[in-house]
């Protein structure tokens, strides 16, 4: 695999490694994985649990800011 | 005394909103059982309805004590992983599985607790900093429109937060859904070696070998020739939990290594077998076995 950099007017070299390593670095995820679990059940699973959190923090947020529609909105 | 712009009386209807809510996430991720006789009480006051199956995660613990291979016969559904264990006559529910499930389902609980606790700090924040914007308007005698903002600016953040308790979401289900795995695959290794010490039993676990792998469990189950690293199960036991524990004093455990986990589930290296890269295992005999395991096992 071969790399292509081009240079603006004014970029250096070492200006490129610089961003290049951290580019690099970036890639390089140390801390936590992403989540992906092999097994579909488990994915599955995951997934609609995470969509049912998802569902109540809309159904959550759409209900109060209805509710600060009504009693804020009565104050003035 | 300056007027509030956020009464009392709406904030309390708020925290009875974000308590609805998550109570009812309770109710659907862990089902009526977990919830003692006084919540029942309570919620069917409430009229919330109460799901009849069983809490999500005993569902996959099972699923993990029933399917250590995937095979023809494996579940790749949730209906079918239903329909496995409504099939299966007996599910085993001896002490160490009541354990099991009581701590899996008992830490998803505390942990919408926590996010219930979080969600409703965060916005009693916002509607305090909007009450007080309202205060220093009334102050500088800004006009109505300003006042307006506060509200309108507040529904703006209150989105900004939501996208934050997904996330936050995610990776309570992450580990949990891992900690699931992790205790039906020890648990049934334990049940298939009851008359064995498990300093007598070796066990593994198959990382995800992609970009994304952390350095912790290609520190801990990840062998220097790519090959799963083999423990004796009481290693992993012993280790207890990392939960709450510093990073540099997470160690090799058979529960969830850390948020997010998505290593394989503890897997038995049965005597005469040889673990190979990806997981996969070949048959050496119990004679070349031995001295194999004694270089490999990690004490």
């Amino acid at each position: 695999m071969k790399v292509k950099i081009l240079l603006e007017p004014g970029e250096s070299r070492e200006d490129v490694k610089e961003l290049l390593f951290k580019a690099l670095e970036s890639q390089q995820p140390t801390e936590a994985h992403e989540d992906n679990f092999e097994d579909p059940v488990m994915e599955a699973a995951a997934e609609e649990m995470k969509q049912a959190y998802v569902q109540l923090n809309r159904e959550m947020i759409q209900e109060i800011e209805e509710l600060l529609d009504r009693d804020v909105g009565d104050d003035y | 005394m300056w007027a509030m712009i956020i009464k009392a009386s709406t904030l309390e209807k708020i925290r009875k909103i974000i308590e609805e809510k998550h109570t009812r996430l309770m109710v659907g991720m862990l089902g009526p059982d977990v919830l003692s006789t006084e919540e029942l009480v309570e919620l069917r006051r409430r009229g919330i309805q109460l799901a009849d199956d069983a809490s999500i995660l005993e569902r996959l613990y099972y699923h993990n004590y029933l399917n250590p291979h995937a095979s023809k016969y494996t579940p790749t559904t949730l209906g079918e992983m239903k329909t496995q264990q409504n099939k299966t006559s007996t599910l085993p529910v001896t002490a160490i599985h009541e354990a099991s499930k009581t701590y899996l389902n008992q830490n998803l609980k505390q942990l919408i607790e926590k996010q219930k606790a979080d969600v409703l700090s965060r916005i009693e924040g916002l509607i305090q900093d909007t009450n007080n914007t309202f205060k220093f308007s009334q102050q500088q005698k800004l006009d109505d429109l300003v006042q307006n903002n506060t509200v309108s600016q507040l529904k703006i953040k209150l989105r900004d937060l939501s996208h934050d308790g997904n996330r936050s979401w995610d990776r309570v289900v992450n580990t949990e859904v891992s900690n699931a795995i992790s205790l039906g695959s020890v648990d049934r290794i334990v049940d298939e070696n009851i008359d064995k010490p498990s300093d007598e039993v070796y066990v593994y676990r198959i990382v995800q070998n992609d970009a994304a792998l952390c350095k912790y469990c290609r520190k801990f189950y990840m062998d220097s020739d790519g090959t799963p690293k083999v423990y004796k199960l009481s290693t992993l036991l012993g280790n207890g939990s990392n939960y709450g524990k510093k990073r540099e004093q997470w160690l090799p455990v058979a529960n969830a290594t850390h948020p997010n986990e998505r290593c394989s589930q503890v897997i038995e290296l049965k005597p005469g077998w040889r673990v190979l890269s990806g997981g996969s295992v070949t048959f050496i005999g119990k004679e070349l076995w031995n001295q194999y395991i004694q270089k490999k096992v990690i004490e």
